[in-house]
Protein backbone atom coordinates (compact mmCIF):
# COMPACT_ATOMS: atom_id res chain seq x y z
CA UNK A 1 0.00 0.00 0.00
CA UNK A 2 1.53 3.13 -0.71
CA UNK A 3 1.47 6.00 2.04
CA UNK A 4 -2.48 6.18 1.17
CA UNK A 5 -5.24 4.35 -0.95
CA UNK A 6 -8.23 5.56 -2.14
CA UNK A 7 -11.56 4.55 -1.37
CA UNK A 8 -14.44 5.04 -3.47
CA UNK A 9 -17.75 6.01 -2.33
CA UNK A 10 -19.95 3.20 -4.61
CA UNK A 11 -23.52 3.91 -2.92
CA UNK A 12 -25.30 5.85 -0.48
CA UNK A 13 -27.77 4.60 2.02
CA UNK A 14 -31.07 6.77 2.56
CA UNK A 15 -32.81 6.43 5.97
CA UNK A 16 -35.41 8.29 8.13
CA UNK A 17 -32.53 9.80 9.88
CA UNK A 18 -32.04 13.35 8.52
CA UNK A 19 -29.21 14.22 11.61
CA UNK A 20 -27.22 11.98 14.02
CA UNK A 21 -29.22 12.53 16.91
CA UNK A 22 -31.18 9.73 17.36
CA UNK A 23 -29.57 7.62 15.71
CA UNK A 24 -30.01 3.95 18.09
CA UNK A 25 -26.33 3.03 19.19
CA UNK A 26 -26.40 -0.65 17.91
CA UNK A 27 -27.38 -1.13 14.50
CA UNK A 28 -30.16 -4.32 14.45
CA UNK A 29 -31.66 -2.70 17.62
CA UNK A 30 -34.79 -1.85 16.01
CA UNK A 31 -35.14 -3.91 12.81
CA UNK A 32 -38.03 -1.71 11.76
CA UNK A 33 -36.01 0.63 10.67
CA UNK A 34 -35.86 0.47 7.18
CA UNK A 35 -33.35 1.96 4.33
CA UNK A 36 -32.77 1.92 0.57
CA UNK A 37 -29.49 1.39 -0.72
CA UNK A 38 -28.26 3.40 -3.86
CA UNK A 39 -25.52 3.04 -6.20
CA UNK A 40 -23.22 5.36 -7.74
CA UNK A 41 -24.07 5.97 -10.99
CA UNK A 42 -21.01 4.43 -12.29
CA UNK A 43 -21.87 1.56 -9.63
CA UNK A 44 -25.68 0.49 -10.94
CA UNK A 45 -24.55 -2.82 -12.34
CA UNK A 46 -27.22 -5.72 -11.51
CA UNK A 47 -24.70 -8.45 -12.43
CA UNK A 48 -22.56 -7.60 -9.00
CA UNK A 49 -25.47 -7.68 -6.95
CA UNK A 50 -26.10 -11.78 -8.33
CA UNK A 51 -26.52 -14.23 -6.19
CA UNK A 52 -26.58 -11.55 -2.81
CA UNK A 53 -30.06 -12.45 -2.15
CA UNK A 54 -29.31 -15.55 -0.98
CA UNK A 55 -27.58 -14.13 2.04
CA UNK A 56 -29.96 -12.89 5.08
CA UNK A 57 -27.34 -10.49 6.47
CA UNK A 58 -24.85 -8.23 4.88
CA UNK A 59 -22.15 -6.57 6.20
CA UNK A 60 -22.39 -2.46 5.14
CA UNK A 61 -18.49 -0.26 4.77
CA UNK A 62 -19.20 2.99 5.39
CA UNK A 63 -18.19 6.79 5.58
CA UNK A 64 -18.50 8.80 9.21
CA UNK A 65 -19.53 12.05 8.57
CA UNK A 66 -16.61 14.06 10.91
CA UNK A 67 -16.17 17.90 10.27
CA UNK A 68 -12.74 18.71 8.16
CA UNK A 69 -11.29 19.72 11.53
CA UNK A 70 -12.46 16.44 13.32
CA UNK A 71 -9.43 14.29 12.93
CA UNK A 72 -8.88 11.11 14.99
CA UNK A 73 -8.40 11.06 18.77
CA UNK A 74 -6.38 8.03 20.19
CA UNK A 75 -8.64 8.06 22.95
CA UNK A 76 -12.43 8.27 22.94
CA UNK A 77 -14.78 8.78 26.28
CA UNK A 78 -17.92 5.87 25.12
CA UNK A 79 -21.21 7.77 26.26
CA UNK A 80 -22.32 4.05 27.95
CA UNK A 81 -19.46 4.80 30.51
CA UNK A 82 -21.30 8.72 31.68
CA UNK A 83 -18.73 10.07 29.57
CA UNK A 84 -15.88 9.99 32.03
CA UNK A 85 -13.82 6.97 31.21
CA UNK A 86 -11.66 6.79 28.15
CA UNK A 87 -10.90 3.81 25.69
CA UNK A 88 -8.79 3.45 23.09
CA UNK A 89 -10.94 4.29 20.74
CA UNK A 90 -9.79 0.88 18.92
CA UNK A 91 -11.81 -0.84 21.83
CA UNK A 92 -14.94 1.18 20.56
CA UNK A 93 -17.19 1.81 16.92
CA UNK A 94 -16.50 5.94 17.74
CA UNK A 95 -16.14 7.57 14.75
CA UNK A 96 -13.29 9.10 15.85
CA UNK A 97 -10.26 7.08 14.32
CA UNK A 98 -7.58 7.22 11.57
CA UNK A 99 -10.10 6.07 9.13
CA UNK A 100 -13.03 7.34 8.86
CA UNK A 101 -14.54 3.76 7.75
CA UNK A 102 -18.12 2.67 9.81
CA UNK A 103 -19.10 -1.13 10.17
CA UNK A 104 -22.21 -2.31 10.11
CA UNK A 105 -24.42 -5.82 10.14
CA UNK A 106 -27.69 -5.33 8.55
CA UNK A 107 -30.54 -7.13 7.54
CA UNK A 108 -31.48 -7.84 3.73
CA UNK A 109 -34.92 -7.24 3.17
CA UNK A 110 -34.41 -7.25 -0.68
CA UNK A 111 -32.74 -6.80 -3.54
CA UNK A 112 -35.02 -4.66 -6.61
CA UNK A 113 -32.77 -5.23 -9.55
CA UNK A 114 -34.65 -2.54 -11.97
CA UNK A 115 -35.66 0.84 -10.18
CA UNK A 116 -35.77 4.01 -11.31
CA UNK A 117 -32.54 4.59 -9.74
CA UNK A 118 -31.08 1.24 -10.97
CA UNK A 119 -30.49 -2.10 -8.92
CA UNK A 120 -31.24 -1.18 -4.99
CA UNK A 121 -30.83 -2.97 -1.54
CA UNK A 122 -33.80 -3.04 0.71
CA UNK A 123 -32.04 -3.32 4.23
CA UNK A 124 -33.40 -3.54 7.79
CA UNK A 125 -31.80 -2.09 11.37
CA UNK A 126 -29.69 0.41 9.41
CA UNK A 127 -28.05 2.83 12.14
CA UNK A 128 -26.89 5.46 9.57
CA UNK A 129 -27.84 8.98 8.58
CA UNK A 130 -29.32 9.64 5.27
CA UNK A 131 -26.95 10.34 2.92
CA UNK A 132 -23.94 8.11 3.87
CA UNK A 133 -21.55 7.05 1.37
CA UNK A 134 -21.43 3.41 1.45
CA UNK A 135 -17.29 1.75 0.47
CA UNK A 136 -18.75 -1.68 0.46
CA UNK A 137 -20.83 -4.45 0.51
CA UNK A 138 -20.02 -8.17 1.54
CA UNK A 139 -22.11 -11.23 2.36
CA UNK A 140 -22.21 -12.19 6.07
CA UNK A 141 -21.07 -15.51 6.33
CA UNK A 142 -22.11 -17.79 9.10
CA UNK A 143 -18.96 -19.41 9.90
CA UNK A 144 -16.64 -16.44 9.67
CA UNK A 145 -18.87 -13.75 11.22
CA UNK A 146 -21.26 -15.17 13.88
CA UNK A 147 -19.29 -16.40 17.07
CA UNK A 148 -21.46 -17.64 19.40
CA UNK A 149 -18.48 -17.00 22.00
CA UNK A 150 -17.22 -14.20 22.03
CA UNK A 151 -18.07 -11.74 24.57
CA UNK A 152 -17.77 -7.58 24.48
CA UNK A 153 -15.75 -5.89 27.27
CA UNK A 154 -17.14 -2.87 29.30
CA UNK A 155 -20.35 -1.96 27.38
CA UNK A 156 -21.40 -5.60 26.07
CA UNK A 157 -25.42 -5.50 26.80
CA UNK A 158 -26.84 -4.10 24.29
CA UNK A 159 -28.73 -0.66 24.76
CA UNK A 160 -32.14 -2.32 23.71
CA UNK A 161 -35.39 -0.25 24.92
CA UNK A 162 -35.36 0.69 27.86
CA UNK A 163 -37.95 3.54 27.90
CA UNK A 164 -41.88 3.04 27.81
CA UNK A 165 -43.03 5.40 25.10
CA UNK A 166 -46.59 7.53 25.69
CA UNK A 167 -47.62 9.85 22.71
CA UNK A 168 -49.51 12.94 23.78
CA UNK A 169 -52.83 13.08 21.95
CA UNK A 170 -52.90 14.14 18.44
CA UNK A 171 -49.17 13.41 18.25
CA UNK A 172 -48.80 9.87 16.87
CA UNK A 173 -51.38 10.60 13.82
CA UNK A 174 -48.93 13.33 12.39
CA UNK A 175 -46.18 10.97 12.57
CA UNK A 176 -46.23 9.92 8.76
CA UNK A 177 -47.42 6.25 7.60
CA UNK A 178 -46.01 3.38 8.23
CA UNK A 179 -42.84 4.85 10.82
CA UNK A 180 -45.09 4.82 13.14
CA UNK A 181 -43.46 1.76 14.59
CA UNK A 182 -40.21 2.24 13.60
CA UNK A 183 -40.14 5.95 15.40
CA UNK A 184 -41.60 4.04 18.55
CA UNK A 185 -38.54 1.58 18.32
CA UNK A 186 -35.95 3.99 18.38
CA UNK A 187 -37.51 6.26 20.89
CA UNK A 188 -37.69 3.36 23.50
CA UNK A 189 -33.66 3.00 22.75
CA UNK A 190 -33.55 6.42 24.32
CA UNK A 191 -31.89 8.75 21.68
CA UNK A 192 -30.76 11.43 24.15
CA UNK A 193 -26.56 11.85 24.51
CA UNK A 194 -25.38 9.20 26.23
CA UNK A 195 -25.12 11.26 29.35
CA UNK A 196 -27.86 13.85 29.43
CA UNK A 197 -30.86 13.69 31.89
CA UNK A 198 -32.62 16.54 32.29
CA UNK A 199 -36.69 15.95 33.09
CA UNK A 200 -37.62 19.69 32.16
CA UNK A 201 -35.84 20.01 28.84
CA UNK A 202 -37.84 18.96 25.67
CA UNK A 203 -35.74 17.39 22.93
CA UNK A 204 -36.30 17.28 19.31
CA UNK A 205 -35.61 14.18 17.19
CA UNK A 206 -35.96 14.60 13.15
CA UNK A 207 -37.09 11.67 11.82
CA UNK A 208 -38.91 10.55 8.36
CA UNK A 209 -39.37 14.24 7.68
CA UNK A 210 -40.93 15.80 11.18
CA UNK A 211 -39.65 16.58 14.11
CA UNK A 212 -40.50 15.06 16.88
CA UNK A 213 -40.46 16.82 20.80
CA UNK A 214 -40.11 14.49 23.64
CA UNK A 215 -39.33 14.57 27.48
CA UNK A 216 -38.03 12.00 29.45
CA UNK A 217 -39.06 11.46 33.04
CA UNK A 218 -37.74 8.54 34.98
CA UNK A 219 -38.21 5.62 32.79
CA UNK A 220 -41.12 7.24 30.22
CA UNK A 221 -40.65 9.13 27.15
CA UNK A 222 -43.78 11.28 26.73
CA UNK A 223 -43.88 12.68 22.80
CA UNK A 224 -45.58 16.13 23.30
CA UNK A 225 -45.56 17.50 19.80
CA UNK A 226 -44.88 16.61 15.82
CA UNK A 227 -44.57 18.97 13.69
CA UNK A 228 -43.86 19.37 9.83
CA UNK A 229 -40.06 19.67 8.57
CA UNK A 230 -37.27 18.98 10.82
CA UNK A 231 -33.37 18.79 10.21
CA UNK A 232 -31.83 20.89 13.29
CA UNK A 233 -29.92 18.58 15.53
CA UNK A 234 -31.25 19.77 19.57
CA UNK B 1 -15.41 10.25 -8.16
CA UNK B 2 -15.68 11.21 -4.41
CA UNK B 3 -13.34 9.23 -2.56
CA UNK B 4 -11.84 9.05 0.89
CA UNK B 5 -8.08 8.59 1.59
CA UNK B 6 -7.22 5.54 3.54
CA UNK B 7 -3.75 5.35 5.11
CA UNK B 8 -2.28 2.42 7.36
CA UNK B 9 -2.13 2.52 10.54
CA UNK B 10 0.00 -0.76 10.66
CA UNK B 11 0.35 -4.56 9.22
CA UNK B 12 -0.21 -8.01 9.97
CA UNK B 13 3.21 -9.97 11.04
CA UNK B 14 3.42 -13.86 10.67
CA UNK B 15 5.33 -14.33 13.28
CA UNK B 16 6.33 -17.91 14.36
CA UNK B 17 3.97 -17.89 17.22
CA UNK B 18 1.22 -17.14 14.74
CA UNK B 19 -0.19 -14.02 13.37
CA UNK B 20 -0.40 -10.56 15.01
CA UNK B 21 -1.37 -7.12 13.98
CA UNK B 22 1.61 -4.25 14.77
CA UNK B 23 0.76 -0.86 15.01
CA UNK B 24 2.17 2.06 13.82
CA UNK B 25 3.88 4.35 16.89
CA UNK B 26 1.36 7.09 17.10
CA UNK B 27 -1.67 4.39 17.30
CA UNK B 28 -0.18 2.83 20.83
CA UNK B 29 -2.92 4.41 22.82
CA UNK B 30 -5.45 3.52 20.51
CA UNK B 31 -5.45 -0.37 21.79
CA UNK B 32 -6.62 0.81 25.65
CA UNK B 33 -9.32 -1.61 26.50
CA UNK B 34 -9.45 -4.08 24.21
CA UNK B 35 -8.23 -6.25 25.80
CA UNK B 36 -11.43 -6.43 27.34
CA UNK B 37 -13.05 -8.19 24.19
CA UNK B 38 -12.63 -11.64 23.06
CA UNK B 39 -12.72 -11.27 19.39
CA UNK B 40 -11.68 -8.40 17.22
CA UNK B 41 -12.63 -7.01 13.14
CA UNK B 42 -9.33 -6.16 11.33
CA UNK B 43 -10.32 -3.95 8.28
CA UNK B 44 -7.40 -4.88 6.17
CA UNK B 45 -6.12 -3.62 2.27
CA UNK B 46 -5.70 -6.38 -0.66
CA UNK B 47 -2.88 -4.42 -1.62
CA UNK B 48 -2.57 -6.83 -4.59
CA UNK B 49 -5.73 -6.08 -6.16
CA UNK B 50 -5.51 -2.04 -5.41
CA UNK B 51 -5.35 -1.96 -9.45
CA UNK B 52 -7.83 -0.57 -12.34
CA UNK B 53 -8.52 -3.99 -13.06
CA UNK B 54 -9.12 -5.80 -10.27
CA UNK B 55 -11.06 -3.10 -8.81
CA UNK B 56 -13.17 -3.09 -11.92
CA UNK B 57 -14.54 -6.58 -11.60
CA UNK B 58 -18.02 -7.27 -10.92
CA UNK B 59 -18.39 -11.17 -11.23
CA UNK B 60 -16.24 -14.02 -9.26
CA UNK B 61 -16.40 -17.68 -9.46
CA UNK B 62 -16.49 -18.58 -6.33
CA UNK B 63 -14.10 -22.78 -6.13
CA UNK B 64 -17.05 -24.37 -5.39
CA UNK B 65 -18.30 -27.00 -7.07
CA UNK B 66 -22.04 -26.60 -6.48
CA UNK B 67 -21.76 -22.44 -7.11
CA UNK B 68 -24.72 -22.14 -9.41
CA UNK B 69 -22.15 -20.07 -11.83
CA UNK B 70 -20.61 -16.25 -10.84
CA UNK B 71 -21.60 -14.55 -8.39
CA UNK B 72 -21.91 -10.65 -7.92
CA UNK B 73 -18.46 -9.16 -6.29
CA UNK B 74 -20.68 -8.04 -3.49
CA UNK B 75 -22.50 -11.41 -2.80
CA UNK B 76 -18.48 -12.53 -2.40
CA UNK B 77 -15.78 -11.88 -0.19
CA UNK B 78 -13.46 -11.55 -3.07
CA UNK B 79 -10.22 -9.17 -2.78
CA UNK B 80 -11.05 -7.98 -6.72
CA UNK B 81 -14.02 -5.28 -5.57
CA UNK B 82 -14.08 -1.55 -5.91
CA UNK B 83 -12.61 -1.01 -3.12
CA UNK B 84 -9.97 -3.50 -1.99
CA UNK B 85 -10.77 -3.75 1.43
CA UNK B 86 -11.05 -6.90 3.71
CA UNK B 87 -12.99 -7.55 6.69
CA UNK B 88 -11.94 -10.17 9.04
CA UNK B 89 -12.63 -11.56 12.50
CA UNK B 90 -10.26 -13.15 14.63
CA UNK B 91 -9.81 -14.31 18.44
CA UNK B 92 -7.65 -11.88 20.46
CA UNK B 93 -4.99 -14.09 21.65
CA UNK B 94 -2.81 -10.87 23.42
CA UNK B 95 -2.91 -7.42 23.70
CA UNK B 96 0.66 -6.28 23.84
CA UNK B 97 -0.09 -2.49 24.83
CA UNK B 98 3.28 -1.73 25.11
CA UNK B 99 4.65 -3.11 21.49
CA UNK B 100 1.43 -2.26 19.95
CA UNK B 101 0.33 -5.74 19.15
CA UNK B 102 -2.43 -7.43 19.05
CA UNK B 103 -2.04 -11.20 18.88
CA UNK B 104 -4.48 -13.43 16.48
CA UNK B 105 -5.74 -16.90 16.15
CA UNK B 106 -5.92 -16.87 12.39
CA UNK B 107 -5.35 -14.70 9.40
CA UNK B 108 -5.76 -15.94 5.69
CA UNK B 109 -3.56 -12.20 5.08
CA UNK B 110 -0.21 -12.29 4.02
CA UNK B 111 2.87 -10.99 5.99
CA UNK B 112 2.93 -7.60 5.59
CA UNK B 113 -1.00 -6.97 4.79
CA UNK B 114 -1.61 -3.29 5.47
CA UNK B 115 -3.97 -2.95 7.97
CA UNK B 116 -6.41 0.15 8.01
CA UNK B 117 -8.92 -0.23 11.28
CA UNK B 118 -9.39 -2.38 14.03
CA UNK B 119 -12.63 -2.63 15.91
CA UNK B 120 -13.73 -4.47 18.71
CA UNK B 121 -16.26 -7.75 17.68
CA UNK B 122 -19.14 -7.18 19.67
CA UNK B 123 -21.42 -9.37 20.68
CA UNK B 124 -24.85 -6.93 20.39
CA UNK B 125 -23.93 -5.70 17.03
CA UNK B 126 -21.77 -7.95 15.00
CA UNK B 127 -23.27 -11.62 16.16
CA UNK B 128 -26.48 -12.79 13.91
CA UNK B 129 -27.82 -16.08 15.52
CA UNK B 130 -30.56 -16.60 12.84
CA UNK B 131 -28.80 -15.83 9.77
CA UNK B 132 -29.26 -17.24 6.14
CA UNK B 133 -26.50 -18.11 3.45
CA UNK B 134 -26.98 -19.74 0.21
CA UNK B 135 -27.73 -23.91 0.08
CA UNK B 136 -24.89 -24.39 -1.86
CA UNK B 137 -22.46 -21.97 0.18
CA UNK B 138 -23.33 -24.00 3.26
CA UNK B 139 -22.01 -27.13 1.70
CA UNK B 140 -18.64 -25.35 2.74
CA UNK B 141 -17.16 -26.37 5.73
CA UNK B 142 -19.83 -26.46 8.66
CA UNK B 143 -17.69 -24.44 11.58
CA UNK B 144 -14.82 -22.41 11.12
CA UNK B 145 -12.52 -24.88 12.72
CA UNK B 146 -13.03 -27.17 9.96
CA UNK B 147 -12.43 -24.10 7.48
CA UNK B 148 -9.34 -23.14 8.72
CA UNK B 149 -8.27 -26.92 8.79
CA UNK B 150 -9.22 -27.12 5.37
CA UNK B 151 -7.17 -23.81 4.38
CA UNK B 152 -10.36 -21.95 2.89
CA UNK B 153 -9.71 -18.79 1.33
CA UNK B 154 -12.84 -16.95 0.07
Amino acid sequence: MAETAPMKIIARIHTDFSTKFGIPRQSGLVDELEGTVVFAPEYRVPEALRGLEGFSHIWLLWQFSRAVREDWSPTVRPPRLGGNERMGVFATRSPFRPNAIGLSCVRLAGVDLRTPRGPVLRVAGADLMDGTPIFDIKPYLPYADCRPDAVGGFASAPAGERLRVVFAPGCLERVPAGRGEALRGVLACDPRPGYQSDPGRVYGLSFGGVDVRFTVAGETLTVVDVVPGGGEMR
Amino acid sequence: MQTLSIRPIGAIRIGEEGPYVELEPPYLPALKGLEYYSHVHILWWFSRRDNPADRGVTQVHPAHGAAPGPMGVFASRSPCRPNPIALSTAEITFVDAGRGRIGLDWTDAEDGTPVVDIKPYSPGLDRVEDCREPAWHGDWPGSYEASRAAGNKY
